[in-house]
């Protein structure tokens, strides 16, 4: 009987269907521009849509920040551009072409993702910024430390490069994880960048060089920015709200400034504090 | 061998039960082994003897053998459990015990997963030491004794042979089996460990893994541990059967021989022919009781190994004592900080420097700076998780290393990054702070902490349960829940340790908002890396590399163009507006 039992929980797994692949091909000449028209999707198990007709369009080298409260969408937005998940309605298409119809491996091998936690394996500095290119030489990999900022304190590390991180390795404080991160996606070099900001704040210090290191990352990248404590929307070219699974303001920032709607109002959350 | 006295103390209030355990034990297999014995010896009598009436005796004794076979057993079944499970909950218990004054200091150095195993894999393990060790060898001496002394009325020769091959199925054969699976064992645990790791470590990081298209470089890196594991297994696999198959072997040889030893005692009129299957069968019957002890010497060696991993945390000295004539809490509620110096480890740097500061009763004072700059050692240090190097932390005047832990830790309540939340009812993780609040004080608490609307939505309200198996918490609740502790427990000493720095910043102004009114009448130390409503505080103290390298209060800090400025400054950049 309990071996029926672990079957059955195992066979749950196996039968959760994976999202389809396609075999289409996406030409990447002249950049990626990505665009979302009318995307809804839905956690299964829950009754409110977590994005609900959600269209946007993110021009080819450009830079947009997502904002919003909790629940508002905005890490949904990553799942979807990943495609961990796919959409229940809509469509997400790279340069015009549907990035369902792409094999989902292929498709990720254009986007750099910085997640809000990343998860550092077990095993070296070296290995753990190899995962976004496991062929990289090693001047390779220092070079994107190097412009990750990440340099500094990996050579103050006990054996510098070869230091031992991870569960059961020496211990990363949230920023310096963070820039080991942006690291892995200098490495990758991929044209769509794609960075989930951590919800709890950095010292000011480290606070400013993971946003030192992401202001180059981006440079000639389309990039997307889920900003949660909006540390990094003021370079961005756009800003995008978030309500509700939809988008309700876009602009600059001073530009939804003046407008004194939902963007000002979470800018007010924000500023009223350090007065 | 000290470990396994150690355990055998253990054991000790429950020797009575142990013996009635293992005697019972000897019963089952004495029984096993009679039935077969006496019924071998009635059906041979019945072929030979004129009156089947001569016979009623050892009639009656196979059916009191087959009778006494099952009752035994389950008497036995019941009295080894119960001891096995009082032993286990004695040891957890102990070591819990030990545990609790060791934490937070001594601990540090062991990663929480390793604590855990210890306590529940090791644990789990011990109460083998009983149930599948201890308890075989003694039930397996008995038998034997009681086959030998059988035996020896009929022919010593018989006997020695008997002896000598029990004696090699039972300890022969395991040191045999040993010696060809020596590292086999450690090997697969060490493989399976690694295997185990690493699937983990893939589904934690399952995003950075498809992100970065490793997928199939993971898999394969798996496929490539599980074969390992797989030859190892293989390999285990052929030496238990080895061992089943000696076992077999030596049980039939000494059937062989006992019978080539007897045969002609039988041919030469010096015993009588009807007994020979009666012997036989003590002979075979008997290793019943040798047979698991391949694997009692096996789990004696793990449960060592189990208890030493064990005693080897339990054994370790505390860090912080309590006085043995400690003070009564003082009226005076000041708080100061003399010259404090403090480090983690003896050759480490110092994580605080000559940190001095006083907090007189319903003031504030604010303690910030870079992470890693030694603010969160202090609370440790307030809390007396740990004592310092140098210098003295006090509490009305007096040293609180004259002060009970306990009663120094009710004065002083705390709100700090990540409130725990406890997989139980909400009533149950409110009362952690006090367990004799009333619905009185508990419904003013939730209220006062802004809590009134998840705790109405919870199903059973105060009794709906939260956690990990009930409703999950988002942060900014959870640090609700950290406020909502604290003022039940209305300790005159509040401690906010980043107390918001979890939490996105539309929750952190709210919170903010619910922490002021807690700090209303409370005397307040705030430690914090962010420089928001920094102009409550009566002093601010930064902290950079364990030294305060400023002070003073916001007005001052700010005219002056030193590190608190700068701070600020780096933080108002990251607005930047325009």
């Amino acid at each position: 009987m309990e071996g029926k039992a672990a079957a059955e929980r195992i066979f749950e797994i196996l039968d959760t269907p994976a999202p389809a692949d396609g075999s289409s091909q996406v030409s990447l000449a002249g950049g990626l521009e990505i665009s979302f028209s009318g995307v809804r999707f839905t956690y299964p198990g829950r009754d409110v849509p977590a994005l609900d007709g959600l269209t946007l369009t993110l021009p080819a080298g450009s830079r947009t920040a997502v904002v919003g409260r909790s629940g508002s969408g905005k890490s949904t937005l990553v799942g979807l551009l990943l495609r961990f998940m796919d959409p229940d309605a809509g469509i997400i298409s790279a340069n015009g072409v549907p990035i369902g119809d792409l094999p989902a491996g292929a498709w990720r091998q254009h986007v750099a993702l910085v997640p809000q936690r990343p998860h550092l394996f077990y095993g070296s500095v070296l290995e753990n910024i190899r995962l976004a290119k496991p062929d990289a030489s090693r001047p390779a990999v220092e070079r994107a430390a190097e412009l990750a900022g990440a340099a500094e304190f990996i050579r103050l590390m006990p054996h510098g490069y070869d230091t031992q991180i991870g569960e059961r390795g020496q211990r990363l404080s949230g920023g310096e994880a963070q820039r080991l991160a942006i690291a892995r996606a200098f490495l990758k070099d991929a044209p769509l960048l794609v960075m989930d900001e951590p919800t709890s704040c950095l010292d000011p210090e480290s606070e400013r060089l993971v946003r030192d290191a992401l202001d180059r990352l981006a440079l000639g990248r389309t990039s997307l920015i889920v900003a949660h404590r909006l540390n990094t929307v003021s370079t961005a070219d756009r800003i995008v709200v978030l309500h509700e699974g939809r988008v309700v303001e876009t602009g600059t920032h001073a530009g939804l400034l003046e407008r004194k709607a939902h963007y000002s109002l979470l800018v007010g959350a924000y500023e009223d504090m350090p007065a | 061998m000290r470990v396994f006295l150690r355990l055998l103390v253990f054991m000790r209030p429950y020797k009575w039960r142990i013996l009635l355990g293992v005697l019972l034990g000897a019963a089952t297999v004495a029984s096993n082994v009679g039935l077969l014995a006496t019924a071998a010896y009635v059906i041979s009598a019945a072929a030979v003897v004129p009156f089947l009436a001569m016979l009623t005796i050892p009639v009656y004794l196979v059916r009191l053998f087959s009778v006494s076979r099952a009752a035994s057993r389950y008497a036995e079944r019941l009295v080894s459990h119960d001891v096995t499970f009082k032993l286990l909950a004695e040891l957890r218990t102990r070591f819990y015990a030990r545990l609790a004054p060791l934490t937070p200091a001594s601990l540090l150095r062991y990663r929480s997963g390793d604590l855990l195993s210890r306590i529940v894999k090791d644990g789990e393990e011990l109460q083998n030491v009983y149930l599948r060790s201890f308890s075989p060898v003694a039930v397996a001496l008995a038998v034997c004794t009681l086959a030998a002394l059988v035996l020896y009325t009929f022919d010593p020769t018989m006997t020695f042979v008997a002896i000598a091959f029990l004696a090699a199925t039972g300890v022969g054969v395991p040191v045999l089996v040993r010696a060809l699976s020596k590292g086999l064992g450690q090997r697969q645990l060490q493989l399976r460990a690694e295997l185990e790791a690493r699937i983990v470590d893939d589904v934690q990081g399952v995003q950075d893994v498809l992100a970065f298209g490793r997928e199939g470089g993971e898999q394969h890196e798996v496929s490539i541990l599980n074969g390992k594991l797989g030859r190892v297994q293989r390999r285990m696999a052929l030496v238990t059967g080895l061992q089943n198959a000696l076992s077999d072997l030596m049980m039939n040889l000494a059937l062989v021989t006992v019978l080539i030893v007897t045969i002609p005692l039988v041919a030469a009129g010096k015993m009588d022919g009807v007994f020979l299957a009666f012997i036989a069968l003590i002979v075979l019957g008997s290793f019943e009781a040798v047979a698991p002890l391949g694997a009692a010497f096996q789990v004696l060696g793990r449960s060592v190994g189990a208890g030493e991993r064990l005693f080897e945390i339990t054994d370790s000295e505390p860090l912080v004592t309590d006085p043995c004539e400690p003070l009564s809490l003082p009226q005076d509620g000041t708080l100061a900080l003399d010259r404090v110096s403090f480090r983690y480890e003896e050759e480490g740097p110092p994580a605080v420097r000559d940190v001095s500061f006083v907090l007189r009763p319903g003031k504030r004072v604010a303690v910030v700076g870079p992470s890693g700059s030694g603010k969160s050692t202090l609370v440790g240090l307030i809390l007396r998780f740990w004592d310092p190097e140098s210098g003295e932390v006090r509490l009305g005047g007096w040293d609180v290393r004259r002060y009970a832990q306990e009663d120094l830790r009710s004065r002083i309540g705390v709100v700090s990054q990540d409130a725990h939340v406890f997989n139980d009812t909400m009533r149950n993780n409110l009362l952690l702070a006090d367990p004799e609040a009333d619905d009185v004080a508990l419904h003013r608490a939730i209220t006062e902490a802004h809590l009134v609307d998840l705790v109405e939505g919870l199903p059973g309200g105060l009794d709906g349960y939260v956690g990990e198996q009930g409703q999950r918490l988002s942060g900014g609740e959870r640090q609700r829940l950290a406020v909502a502790r604290a003022l039940l427990k209305d300790a005159p000493l509040l401690l906010l340790d980043e107390a918001t720095a979890d939490l996105d910043t539309v929750t952190e102004r709210e919170l903010l908002g619910t922490i002021r009114e807690l700090m209303r009448g409370r005397t307040t130390l705030r430690i914090t890396h962010r420089l928001v409503e920094m102009e409550m505080m009566d002093e601010i103290l930064m902290l950079d590399e364990g030294r305060v390298v400023e002070r003073g209060t916001h007005e001052e800090l700010v005219q002056r163009d030193g590190p608190y400025r700068r701070m600020l400054a780096v933080q108002d950049d990251m607005l930047a507006t325009g």
